[in-house]
């Protein structure tokens, strides 16, 4: 019999509207996988067994009484700790924080419980979603499920993990300068960075608020779909919320791409570990048989992409944790104390530059948008690390790699999806990301779902 | 004033204080993003755009 916790949210919802599986059995499932993994892994901060419980037994319910909610009907969920839950504490992988209990749910986790989502727990995160690794001092360095002894990536490298391992079904994720696409990438899994604005971050602890965005990860692309379709839409008390209209995210996502014009932009062909190197190779060339256009360009604008992320980053998250980093510098971890303070010393001319820099930079990714639908680089240009007992310098290393690569969607407000690009020589994931035009959700997702029908992975990790 | 002291009493006028072993994490830091911003060179122009913050519309749509 079909092990039920490698199915997607996508082919488990079908089972659930049809009786054949009931929310309460599915849940108690993957609560068994946490119990008897994430004691290695540490990918939740805060499980919610009795919650979770409480909330499948209310969706069997509604069942029962022929109210069925939609796609995440019955589905378990991990949330990140940074996204604000009622009643329950969301310490943002954080020190100063281990004790806040908000008195609302952000407006996205009220969506997706409306929606029948089942909460699992808190997941765990690199301390204040400003890290890239996954290590966290207080509750724990989350692991790699392919490999323990790596990272998982972060800052959302408790969702990009439990999924990974099966210990939960959908996992939410935020992504500012990468925490979405970069545990995807390392844990194998599929993550959307959504158009700045289109998920409300109302109710997500800030990082660096202009370039903050919520979004889903999830083991295939259909999830991410009806994940996002639950998760997107106006909030009126987010000031930079997007008033649009949501499409169908899952209609017509099987389109084929032939005829799609991708661009590669030559600045993702530098520096990249050779494995990722030759995998990305070969992902262009099977996108070409897919029936892809594929041709290299030049933004020369991305070269600004460092010295932008890295101003607006540091010196967003020092102006808003000035208060804490006066009183209780001690409550921060070196590796995030030292990138706040970097940016309390960061001047204005050069934040204003990093402003102009993101003009310029939208600019140049609005040229490449009129000659090509999509563009396309390695997530990352790295392969997964193991974990260092220098954990302070192989974070800000993994940041100095990492982020002239995820950032540049951040700094002009684009969407990008990570999806796995194939195993490099030990066996490890790695993943590439489709970058789409503002508002493009749909079509990233069309084509992430046909790359996704390649089987990149060739296997499927089995940790039990 | 070396860069250690340029980082403390940098940090002091904010009243935040500085670690000893935090002051050569925040200079490598801080050198990244000196050598990052000769990348603006290369955009001679760049002063003449209009700086991106967070309410501005034009970002979002």
């Amino acid at each position: 019999m079909t092990d039920i916790s490698y199915l997607t949210a996508t082919e488990l919802g079908l089972l659930i509207k049809s009786r054949q599986l009931s929310p309460v059995e599915l849940t108690k499932i993957i609560l068994d996988r946490m119990d008897k993994f994430d004691s290695i892994l540490k990918t939740y901060v805060t499980p919610l067994p009795d919650l979770a419980l409480k909330q499948a037994r209310a969706a069997e319910e509604d069942l029962m009484h022929g109210k069925y909610k939609g796609p995440l009907h019955g589905i378990p969920i991990g949330i990140k700790d940074n996204y604000y839950t009622k009643g329950i504490r969301t310490t943002v992988g954080s020190k100063i924080f281990t004790d806040f209990i908000p008195d609302q749910n952000a407006p996205s986790v009220e969506k997706l419980l409306r929606a029948g989502g089942i909460m699992l727990g808190k997941q765990n995160m690199h301390e204040l979603a400003a890290g890239s690794t996954g290590t966290n001092p207080f509750f724990g360095n989350t692991r790699n499920p392919w490999d323990i002894q790596c990272m998982p990536g972060g800052s959302s490298g408790g969702g990009a993990a439990s999924l990974a391992a099966r210990l939960t079904i959908l996992a939410t994720g935020t992504d500012t300068f990468g925490s979405i696409r970069l545990p995807a990438a390392m844990c194998g899994v599929y993550g959307l960075k959504p158009t700045y604005g289109l998920v409300s971050t109302n109710g997500v602890f800030p990082s660096a608020m202009s370039l903050d965005t919520a979004g889903p990860m999830a083991r295939s692309v259909p999830d991410l779909a009806i994940m996002l379709q639950s998760m997107a839409g106006f909030d009126p008390n987010d000031p930079v919320s997007l008033n649009v209209p949501i499409p169908n995210y899952m209609k017509d996502i099987h389109k084929g791409m032939k005829g799609l014009k991708i661009g590669i932009p030559t600045y993702y062909l530098q520096g990249l570990d050779p494995d990722i190197e030759r995998l990305f190779k070969d992902a262009i060339e099977t996108l070409s048989y897919l029936g892809a256009q594929i041709k290299e360009i030049e933004i020369p604008e991305l070269s600004l992409s460092t010295f932008s992320g890295y101003v607006t980053v540091t010196g967003e998250a020092s102006a808003f944790h000035q208060k804490w980093l006066q009183t209780q510098p001690e409550d921060y971890s070196t590796d995030i104390r030292t990138f706040f303070l970097a940016g309390a010393l960061t001047n204005t001319p050069q934040y204003i530059q990093a402003q102009q820099a993101r003009r310029k930079m939208v600019k140049g990714f609005q040229k490449a948008f009129k000659e090509f639908d999509i563009l396309l680089g390695p997530t990352i240009p790295i392969t997964t690390p193991a974990y260092s007992e220098y954990w302070v310098d192989q974070n800000l290393d993994v940041i100095r790699r990492c982020l002239p690569f995820t950032a540049p969607v951040n700094l002009t407000g684009t969407p990008s999806l990570s999806v796995p690009m194939g195993l490099d020589q030990r066996g490890l994931p790695v993943g590439m990301q489709f970058i789409g035009n503002h508002l493009s959700e749909k079509q990233l997702l069309q084509v992430g779902n046909i790359w996704e029908s390649t089987d990149p992975l060739r296997k499927t990790l089995k940790t039990a | 004033m070396d860069n250690a002291n340029y980082i403390r009493y940098g940090l002091h006028l904010q009243g935040l204080s500085a670690y000893e072993n935090d002051i050569p994490y925040i200079y490598n830091l801080l050198r990244t993003m000196k050598q990052a911003q000769i990348s603006l060179d290369a955009f001679p122009h760049l002063n003449t755009e209009i700086p991106i913050t967070i309410v501005d519309k034009e970002l979002l749509l």
